[in-house]
């Protein structure tokens, strides 16, 4: 299985070697075989870890760096849900590159695939360097990709975004300094074995840096201009998958490795904060006229619903392990679609305010079907993923006896549906006299359709994904 | 502990003028600071056998990718801005 961690890790990069140097008219070629490929090698690698029921590992050398890697069922969930988001992006653009023809910057098919192996190894990151390196370079490529965009207000959304990180980099590496001078060690699964002691103020340092890469309000500011104005075949790649890549590392730390200095107050605490994310997040994409930033401000208020994870799991619940994971996942799934639809509204109707997507509906039925049902999961209704993982939530709640997450949850759900069914009720009033009906589709409605579909399947079948949850789970099992 | 008092220090020092600076142009020079700060802590800490040297090595190579990014950003903003809005872009 070491190779087959090590080629899921690193085969991206052969693809941005491919892509750098191939020619405009293969760069696409090169990517989406690139993109193909990598989901192909994950997804035997699910197969293998839910077969054997044991994680995988691999140690990838580059001259004396060791970056350790392990593929249990955490990492290999999220790795797949990066390779379906990514395949997904990556169809979308081949098309606009090979059969829309459309000019692409062309620095976007090798950045693209450095973020993409850069996850990768994240997510596979077995010590906290690893994923601090990763960390890094996962916000140069992302505020590379939003730099794509060109324009003044674009770029200064990648500065802010990049200023941002780069804060957040210095200073988990500062709190990694303190961690690996107290504890000797960083590698996730001995910091468990070392004594606890004056371990907590790294601990309160890295924490915050990451929490601002997550990003949690109130140290959110950079995201939703960023996201908003990223290209269209950048954005959905951030809001699904690269935000969850901080938190991805937060949650191992706190839970594998850390376990004994984590204290119920600080767990409380992001939870609090969470519940900010989730009220302050919801109530500006309530306010906002244009669509991505909407759908920019809705993922500011899902990661808010993600770090309630944190305290539910500090009490006990291990239920909340497996809807943590399943909301990551499922939020992942339905916000690329969202957003993909989204590009495909704001770039059919030449308009970018809600207010003005009357007559969607009527002209890309395919993509408005595809924003509803990514709508259905993100509020949690039955049978979407983001029901089962909020289902779990519920009774991790109960279980733990932190009853006061309820109505956050609840609330989360009803400011959810308010903000999304306005989209979709704007989108189906009649098209203004001025605004052809005639109904259209391409590829790129079909791709976002699926991804969105991708989550009612979740919903549908979430036991092979909580299995293989089990897979060297921090956490007892889980009921099916 | 003079090491960590002097990292501390930096760091702060860093962070505040990350924070106070007004201009997009020169923000990056602050988050210089900040790097090396943390870059300093982490020579401090890591073990002094070749891994320890690797991974601070990987750590400097990223941080001075990233500072030049971020510089590579700013000009790049200057270069789209009227100069006299530029001292106005704050995050």
């Amino acid at each position: 299985m070491t190779a087959l961690v090590t080629l899921v890790a690193l085969l991206p990069l052969v693809g941005l070697v491919g892509s750098t140097w191939a020619s405009p008219r293969w760069r696409a070629t090169v990517g989406l075989g690139t993109a193909v490929a990598t989901t192909t090698a994950a997804v035997t690698l699910a197969a293998r870890v839910h077969g054997t029921a044991g994680a995988g590992d691999a140690l990838v050398r580059l001259g004396g760096l060791e970056l350790g890697l392990v593929a249990d069922g955490f990492a290999v969930a999220f790795v797949l849900t990066t390779c379906v988001v990514g395949l997904a992006v990556a169809a979308y653009a081949a098309y606009e590159d090979l059969v829309a023809r459309w000019p692409r910057p062309r620095g976007y098919w090798p950045t693209f695939l450095a973020l993409w192996a850069c996850l990768h190894v994240l997510f596979l990151a077995a010590d906290l360097l690893t994923a601090y390196l990763m960390l890094e370079l996962i916000g140069v490529a992302g505020a590379a990709l939003v730099a794509l965009g060109g324009d003044r207000p674009t770029l200064i959304a990648a500065t802010r975004y990049f200023y941002a990180e780069l804060v957040a980099s210095t200073t988990t590496l500062a709190g990694l300094a303190l961690l690996w001078h107290r504890a000797g060690t960083v590698v996730f699964a001995d910091l468990a074995t070392v004594d606890a002691e004056g371990l907590a103020l790294p601990l309160a340092i890295v924490t915050t840096g990451l929490l601002l890469k997550v990003p949690l309000v109130p140290l959110h500011g950079w995201l939703p201009p960023a996201h908003a104005l990223a290209p269209s075949a950048v954005s959905p790649v951030l809001s699904a998958v690269v935000v969850k890549s901080a938190f991805a590392v937060l949650a191992r730390l706190w839970f594998v490795g850390l376990p004994d200095v984590v204290t119920s107050h600080a767990a409380q605490l992001l939870g609090a904060l969470g519940a900010v994310a989730v009220v302050w997040g919801s109530i500006n994409a309530l306010r906002d006229r244009t669509l991505k930033l909407l759908v920019a401000h809705s993922t500011v208020a899902q990661l808010g619903l993600l770090l309630l994870v944190i305290p539910l799991v500090a009490g006990g619940g291990s239920e909340a392990w497996a809807g943590g994971v399943v909301l990551g996942v499922s939020h992942g799934l339905a916000k690329a679609a969202m957003l993909l639809a989204a590009a495909i509204l704001v770039e059919d109707l030449g308009r970018s305010q809600v207010a003005d997507l009357a007559g969607a509906a009527a002209r890309r039925p395919v993509a408005v079907l595809a924003f509803g049902v990514a709508a259905v999961s993100l509020v949690g209704l039955p049978p979407s993923g983001g029901f089962v993982a909020k289902w779990y939530l519920l009774v991790a709640s109960l279980e733990a006896g932190q009853w006061w997450w309820i109505p956050v949850v609840v609330l989360g759900s009803l400011l959810t549906a308010g903000y999304l069914m306005r989209v979709v009720k704007v989108a189906f009033a009649p098209a203004p006299p001025e605004l052809p009906v005639t109904p259209a589709r391409d590829a790129r409605d079909v791709i976002a359709l699926v991804l969105a579909m991708s989550t009612l399947l979740l919903g549908l079948r979430p036991t092979e994904l909580l299995e293989l949850l089990e897979v060297a789970s921090p956490f007892p099992l889980v009921g099916g | 502990m003079t090491g960590l008092v002097v990292v501390a220090g930096l760091f702060v020092v860093g962070l505040v003028a990350s924070f106070a600076s007004p201009a997009v142009r020169g923000r990056p020079w602050a988050l210089a600071v900040l790097a090396g700060a943390a870059l300093l802590g982490l020579v401090l800490a890591a073990p002094g056998d070749a891994a320890g040297w690797w991974a601070v090595g990987a750590a400097a190579v990223t941080l001075v990718a990233m500072v030049g990014f971020a510089v590579r950003l700013a000009r790049r903003v200057a270069e789209t801005a009227p100069a006299t809005s530029l001292d106005d872009e704050r995050w």
